[in-house]
């Protein structure tokens, strides 16, 4: 039951379980460990189904979601919160896709690795010695 | 990444033309495009049918790939269909069914295939179709697509690897027309324009629209796109539905996310004694509306399983192969000089 099957080392799940009792209820945080937050207005867009990181998709009208009507469009959200906080020239910003590997990890602890940028785009890792060549 | 989406130097288009779609665009006559959705059976005849009634008349033809999340022949498959059959096809990709490898490799292999117009979206999402309880995939967004496949016109996947069979062979750049979607309807506008400006910085070359019943909402958009001057940059052809019925447009107005249908359209389907003809004079009306539009650069027509009535409604807007003045080029496309 408390075996630790992801095998981190515990000051990486200290840094996890931190990030997630603070993020998890203010934001819906879903972990993906290369957190954009401060350029889409304090507003996660992985709430989104379609996990868009770039804007709205065509579905988005009068700030509700396409696929949940009961649920607002999240990009509408992140809009009027950028506005709010004047920082509608960081949605400018193409976010690249989201780096698959880091999922699930702690962002706070990929920022201080430096695995993932101040804007929270992923960085390629360093190759360690002769990479082997697999498909 | 530190371009800004709004900046206007975007670097001007250096490639040599790509496909017929493209000479239509760049010798600036107004482009027609038409949509073929592929039929679940699996047999082409039907598309074959289809096709003869598009050939003629439109510059290009949109495949559709398992449109509104329903299971379909592969888009990919009917493209190279019409490639054999000497059509110009327009490949869809949805980010729905396909993670960055499946996206790249169907990609190449379209390119492999004849096919060289490529139009990539999002997608509709699952529960909206038939296997409402699939996967969905969405590794990327639309315009991390466009971002990637502009990559591979340089001659890149998205990773970095070099498109080329071994280190001595060259540096292999399959030159395609991109396309992206653009929803005029969406919330809030401001930011849809700004995806627009994305998608153009991404790499995008033309953009389609989701089909316009309201004219004043896509004449806003446009202003608001001509005004940052986006329009340069990309060419926009703007979505027509002719509807045979009322029923279609209060199924899209209530069903379908993402489109506005004005309550004086479905009054008017609704009142006409013949309405299949009210229909094609509807839409025949908003074209010469749309046409209008500056920064407009053509029409892409949206037909369902309609597509009887294309030749009619272009018939009727003036807007056949001769009057835009396309023959020459489709002439040219035909007998093999693309470029």
């Amino acid at each position: 039951m408390f075996f630790n099957v992801k095998a981190k080392p515990w000051y990486i799940r200290l840094v996890d379980i931190g990030e997630q009792f603070a993020k998890v209820p203010l934001f819906d945080c879903s972990m993906c460990g290369q957190c954009v937050l401060r350029s889409t207005g304090l507003t996660c867009p992985m709430r989104c189904p379609k996990q868009m990181r770039n804007g709205p998709c065509g579905g988005s009208m009068n700030g509700k979601c396409e696929v949940f009507p009961e649920r607002p469009c999240i990009w509408n959200l992140i809009w009027e919160r950028s506005e709010m906080l004047g920082w509608e020239e960081k949605l400018e910003n193409i976010n690249p896709p989201v780096d698959w590997r880091l999922w699930g990890t702690p962002s706070w602890w990929n920022l201080l690795t430096g695995r993932i940028d101040g804007k929270g785009h992923a960085v390629e890792p360093k190759k360690e010695s002769e990479p082997s060549k697999t498909n | 990444m530190d371009n800004k989406a709004s900046d206007s130097q975007v670097s001007p288009v250096s490639r040599p033309c790509a496909s017929t779609l493209e000479r239509v665009l760049r010798d600036k006559k107004f482009a027609v495009t038409a949509e073929i959705v592929p039929p679940r059976v699996p047999n082409l005849s039907v598309v074959g049918k289809k096709f003869e009634l598009l050939r003629e008349v439109a510059d290009a033809i949109n495949i559709t790939d398992n449109a509104s999340a329903s299971v379909k022949i592969c888009s990919l498959a009917v493209c190279a269909y019409l490639v054999q059959q000497g059509g110009e096809p327009v490949f869809q990709v949805t980010a729905r069914d396909r993670n960055r490898l499946a996206l790249q490799s169907d990609l190449i292999g379209a390119y492999a295939l004849g096919v060289r117009n490529v139009f990539a979206v999002t997608g509709d999402y699952i529960n909206m179709g038939d296997h409402p309880a699939g996967k969905p995939v969405y590794d990327m967004d639309s315009v991390h697509i466009i971002q990637m496949f502009d990559k591979i016109r340089h001659g890149y996947m998205d990773s970095g690897v070099e498109l080329r069979s071994t280190s001595k062979t060259p540096l292999v750049q399959p030159n395609f027309f991109l396309g992206a979607a653009a929803n005029p309807f969406g919330d809030p506008m401001p930011f849809h324009v700004l995806k627009v400006a994305k998608k153009r910085l991404a790499g995008a070359d033309f953009i389609q629209t989701q089909c316009t019943f309201d004219v004043p909402r896509v004449r806003e958009f446009m202003a608001m796109v001509v005004d940052k001057g986006f329009h340069e940059r990309l060419h926009f052809l703007i979505g027509i539905m002719p509807v045979k019925s009322a029923r279609p447009l209060e199924f899209m107005s209530t069903e379908v996310p993402g489109m506005r249908v004005p309550a004086e359209a479905i009054a008017r389907m609704k009142g006409a004694q013949n309405a299949e003809e009210e229909g094609i004079q509807m839409a025949v009306e908003t074209i010469q509306q749309v046409r209008e539009i500056p920064g407009v650069s053509g029409i892409h027509l949206m037909t369902v399983s309609w597509e009887a009535v294309v030749p009619e409604v272009l018939k009727r807007a003036g807007l056949m192969p001769e009057q835009r003045g396309v023959v020459e080029i489709h002439a040219a496309a035909k007998s093999g000089i693309a470029s």
